[in-house]
């Protein structure tokens, strides 16, 4: 339900032509979250008021049916909470291809743990 | 496992994959170039940002192994744009000019992973580096409206008095300042732009 939430968000959000930072700059988001709300990985809020927030920023029309729709969903999966444990499978595909530092090495094997370890929760 | 080895890829090679990537989006020719819309509408990434990255792992940003997505430091996304937009259109390079060997990798788990990331040649891994950085300067600055754009800003030099050739390190400095905020790139990059194309 929860990724069912997300991805009306992001088809919302993509619809009217916000990148995330623009979307998140424009109406005080924390990107982070509302990746992690369109991806699935964090519920909706169980607030009313905050859904319509994110309804008016997404340009649904107030009393439109998309908007009540959008709000509906919401409600109905927020609280719920959906696994914070990837996969070890989902896992491989979000590694990185590359790592480029800044400093041009190479992560050491503790690092990398930590690394995989957020990219889990990411 | 195989090793991944860089494909053999020249500066007018990522050059014509950055311009092809450009006007396959419909791109007008304004700048500066939205290459978060590109990335995020265009090629249907998702952008995941991760707080510390930078912090704890001296990284900006990576495409991730199945090629849909580009994880960012989320301070730079928040905080530094131009970094940002920076780190896009390098990560995309990758998407662009590196899918066939990302591909054959086959990497179906974590410890194939870690071998991989540990083995892989530090002269593979400089040269897949350098031509992500070659498509993202041509990406974002491409040569034609940098031309306008230099012409531009040099008229306005050349009417107070200056010629191209007098230009001094800080001016030309100053000058590729002025051209990077056209464009919503760094100084940096919009120096190395600027050598790249000949124009200095």
């Amino acid at each position: 339900m929860a990724k069912a939430f997300g991805e009306l968000f992001k088809g919302y959000r993509v619809a009217s032509t916000q990148t995330l930072r623009n979307f998140c700059v424009e109406h005080g988001f924390d990107p982070g979250n509302i990746s992690k709300l369109e991806r699935g990985i964090m519920p909706p809020p169980q607030s009313e008021a905050k859904l319509r927030q994110y309804a008016e920023a997404l340009k649904l029309p107030a009393g439109s049916e998309e908007f009540r729709e959008f709000v509906d969903l919401g409600l109905s999966c927020a609280g719920q909470i959906p696994s914070d444990i990837m996969a070890d499978e989902d896992l491989v595909r979000k590694l990185p291809v590359l790592l480029r530092t800044v400093s041009g090495k190479k992560l050491s094997a503790k690092e990398l743990d930590r690394l995989v370890e957020e990219i889990r929760r990411a | 496992m195989d090793q991944a080895r860089a494909p053999f890829l020249t500066y007018e090679d990522a050059n014509a994959k950055a311009l092809e990537t450009l006007l396959s989006r419909n791109w007008n020719g304004q700048i500066p170039v939205d290459i978060e819309a590109i990335v995020e509408f265009g090629f249907e990434m998702d952008v995941v940002p991760v707080r510390g990255l930078k912090d704890k792992y001296s990284v900006d940003g990576f495409l991730t192994l199945d090629l849909a997505a580009i994880v960012v430091d989320e301070y730079i996304l928040e905080r530094h744009p131009t970094r940002y937009r920076f780190t896009l259109a390098h990560e995309l390079g990758h998407k662009i000019l590196h899918t066939s060997t990302f591909s054959s990798l086959k990497i179906t788990s974590l410890q194939e992973w870690i071998d991989f990331y540990l083995g892989l040649d530090e002269q593979d891994y400089g040269w897949f580096e350098r031509q992500a950085y070659w498509f993202a300067g041509v990406i974002l600055v491409p040569e034609e409206p940098l031309v306008e754009e230099y012409e531009k800003v040099l008229g306005r030099l050349n009417s107070s008095g200056l010629t191209d050739t007098a230009l001094s390190y800080s001016s030309r400095t100053q000058l590729a300042g002025t051209l990077a905020k056209r464009f919503h790139v760094s100084t940096g990059v919009m120096q190395r732009r600027l050598e790249e194309t000949g124009i200095w």
